[in-house]
């Protein structure tokens, strides 16, 4: 692992930090108590952190492709997690914001868009769906990849397996949340 | 067969015992132990009476901190060089070829460099016994706190042997140890330490008798097969320790962090290596330091410490960041620390170095003034220790953005980078003003590490040492004075934001923080403590500067080589 990509790392960790608390904070401020079940404290943290992580992870991932064109090979089942998860979350951002725009302009009802207002909401809103649709389609991934005889690359390199390990957090996260609800937690 | 038969611990023991620095270290130990009992001792206790037991428990506490702090200091100068020490001293293929068993040599190793640790841990039980005079302190507290101290301190020095099998030079060795040994200390310290305010000591002991020996034998298990399996079969004989590394086979085994010359932001650190002439006006000197000299051991020192530093970062950041943001300082004092480590690793050993290598009389051969050479030896080092500590500053731009608290006293971002950048300049002219002043890096190393310890952590330590004790002899005033020499101290003299909890119940809102409370008064004018600290120590480093330039001038320019 290049001493870069190890610095890219702790920053992507460090922004998914910053997003977990943000997401944990919205909840108090909107009205929603601190006395959340335990399960869904999880899923704000965890969907927090994803989110950030991923989106951090995914514009390098748009770098890298920009500055080596001419070099690199077809993507990995990692680099494919981070294209999917990446674009998973601007997607649903963008949908998002579209939403609130065209209800606050047409029908008067929910509050101006602002970037404070967004980023509360998309995490607190959007940490269960990211680490439940979003693992499911991680697994999709691997399933398809699988069936398709895709070759396991031998040379993966640290933004590929950390992918993978990425993909396998979201699913054991999503699944471990699961878990939790089922037993009342 | 381990002790009669072994010559390394008789060897070891009677050069280690008799030496000065044995002597003048257990001087230092117990002497500053004593001063620790002595400062802390309840006033107008007379002989036989006993005091309550919240004092005596003080006081026992106060001891077994201090204690075991030194420990952790102390254990690695001795056992870090153990091994490292004669691959410099080119013995090191003599020994290996001898008939003894890698395991003998170990254990002779170990034992050598563990007995003075021991004496020194003895030397000290009068003192304790002192503190069970006072009443209020089982005798049975007191073992708990030996046997806390034996399988920390064998811990410490075979975790130091290994960093000295698996590293050429001292100072690496010496490093990394402490890199390693440090958070172990700490984590240590706080599970087993006597709390009087905690009620809870059946799991302190539990934790003390039954969970830390059976975690230290393990962690003694694995770093024993680790060394005698290297001893076994050692990469490094042929070489005797001080051939250049040659990088790209380095490369092809690395684990983890690899170092590539050629890409941003390695090469603030490590530019590759000129393979075309230099420019006119360069300084050859500092050109051959960074490109050449300070990795040219390999970078397995180097790579082991960024990412040891940069896993410690990920729990601290999400507590004192993004968890906590009052307590912000925390993770500022911990790149300090950092700092401290890594900053004299790339300047204690500058201009020793040089003599060791025996490369010194044709430095001083060129036409080069010793002003240029000491100019570039402080550059390189200055520039690679800031470098790789601010490798940990990424996270704090975030934190700032994100966290409306720290939104609040955006300012102190900038005061907080500036502390650290100044402590880089610090660590680096003291480093390098003992390297101009000792003949080998060791003792360069260890007298620098001493210094900065002093320096930094002495006015905080002391301070709270004496916030702490009852009935103290020395007044808190007179101890302030000595805080401006801390970064520490400065860090935490800055306003601190709210925490969570103070904004939702005060409803004080986001731009409340709770202010300064560290303020001097110099030349008439109250100054906050940071901006003294940013003030005195750029002079401060100058003087510095001064004195090495006139130690190398007086001791290698004029003198000559010996």
């Amino acid at each position: 692992m290049k001493l870069k990509y190890a610095s890219e790392i702790l920053f992507a960790t460090a922004f998914g930090m910053a997003l977990a608390r943000v997401g944990f904070l919205a909840t108090g401020r909107h009205g929603r108590p601190f006395g959340i079940p335990p399960s869904e404290k999880l899923a704000l943290l965890l969907g927090g952190f994803v989110t950030g992580f991923t989106l951090v992870e995914f514009i390098a991932l748009l770098i890298e492709r920009a500055i080596c064109r001419g070099e690199l090979r077809g993507f990995g089942i990692g680099r494919k997690s981070w294209s999917i998860a990446g674009l998973y979350v601007i997607l649903n951002t963008f949908v998002y914001v579209i939403y609130f725009m065209i209800d606050h302009k047409i029908n008067q009802r929910s509050t101006p868009v602002t970037p404070g207002f967004l980023l509360d909401r998309l995490v607190m809103l959007r940490s269960r769906s990211i680490l439940g649709d979003l693992s499911w389609a991680l697994v999709a991934l691997w399933i398809t990849a699988r069936l398709a005889g895709d070759p396991r690359e031998p040379t993966a390199d640290a933004r590929e397996i950390l992918g993978r390990v990425f993909a396998g957090f979201v699913v054991g996260a999503a699944i471990a949340i699961q878990a939790m609800i089922t037993f009342g937690y | 067969m381990f002790f009669r038969e072994n010559p390394v611990p008789a060897r070891e023991l009677s050069v280690n015992l008799r030496s000065p620095r044995a002597f003048a270290l257990q001087f230092a130990f117990v002497s500053f132990l004593g001063a620790v009992v002595y400062f802390a001792w309840p006033k107008h206790v007379e002989a036989g009476r006993l005091v309550g037991t919240g004092a005596a428990q003080n006081l026992f506490n106060l001891f077994f901190l201090g204690q075991y702090f030194l420990l952790a200091i102390l254990a690695p100068t001795f056992a870090a060089g153990s091994i490292t020490g004669e691959k410099e001293r080119k013995t090191y293929e003599l020994l290996l070829a001898s008939p003894l068993k890698p395991s003998m040599i170990l254990f002779g190793k170990l034992f050598s460099s563990m007995a003075y640790i021991i004496v020194l841990i003895l030397s000290s039980l009068p003192l304790m016994i002192l503190c069970y005079l006072l009443g209020g302190i089982a005798l049975s507290e007191i073992a708990r706190a030996y046997i806390v101290f034996f399988f920390s301190a064998v811990t410490f020095g075979l975790l130091s042997l290994a960093c000295s099998s698996y590293f050429s030079r001292t100072s690496s060795a010496l490093l990394v140890s402490y890199l390693v040994i440090l958070p172990l200390a700490l984590v240590c310290v706080a599970l087993t330490r006597t709390d009087p305010a905690a009620e809870d000591t059946v799991t302190r002991d539990f934790i003390s008798i039954a969970i830390l020996p059976p975690w230290c034998l393990a962690i003694w298990t694995i770093v024993t097969a680790l060394v005698t399996r290297r001893l076994l079969r050692p990469p490094d004989v042929g070489s005797e320790g001080k051939d250049v590394v040659d990088e790209e086979e380095e490369m092809k085994f690395a684990i983890g962090v690899v170092i590539d010359r050629d890409l941003f932001p390695d090469k603030l650190f490590a530019p590759a290596k000129r393979n075309d002439l230099m420019p006119d006006g360069t300084n050859p000197v500092l050109d051959k330091e960074l490109r050449s000299e300070i990795f040219s051991q390999g970078t397995l020192m180097l790579r082991v410490v960024i990412q040891v530093s940069m896993l410690l970062s990920i729990p601290l950041m999400a507590v004192f960041l993004f968890w906590k943001p009052d307590q912000a300082s925390n993770y500022i004092a911990y790149i300090i620390i950092f700092n401290m480590l890594v900053g004299p690793v790339f300047s204690a050993g500058s201009v020793t170095g040089e003599r060791e290598r025996k490369t010194l009389p044709l430095l001083l051969t060129t036409l080069l003034g010793p002003g240029r050479i000491v100019w570039a030896k402080l550059i390189a080092a200055l520039r690679v220790s800031t470098v790789l500590t601010f490798l940990l500053t990424e996270q704090l731009f975030l934190a700032y953005i994100f966290v409306p608290q720290l939104q609040a006293v955006f300012w102190r971002l900038a005061v907080d980078l500036l502390i650290i950048a100044v402590s880089c300049l610090a660590t680096t002219s003291i480093g390098l003003l003992c390297s101009a002043l000792a003949r080998k890096t060791s003792v360069a190393m260890i007298t620098t590490y001493l210094s900065i310890l002093v320096l930094f952590v002495g006015p905080v330590g002391a301070k709270m040492y004496f916030q702490r004790t009852i009935d103290s002899r020395i007044e808190e005033d007179r101890i302030e004075v000595f805080s401006v020499l801390s970064p520490f101290a400065a860090v935490f003299s800055l306003p601190e934001a709210n925490s969570d909890e103070t904004r939702a119940s005060a409803g004080t809102g986001d731009h409340a923080v709770k202010a300064s409370s560290s303020w001097m008064i110099v030349g008439g004018v109250s100054l906050p403590l940071w901006s003294v600290f940013l003030l005195f120590y750029p002079p401060f480093c100058a003087v510095l500067y001064g004195l090495t330039y006139l130690a190398f001038r007086r001791r290698w320019w004029r003198a000559g080589i010996e």
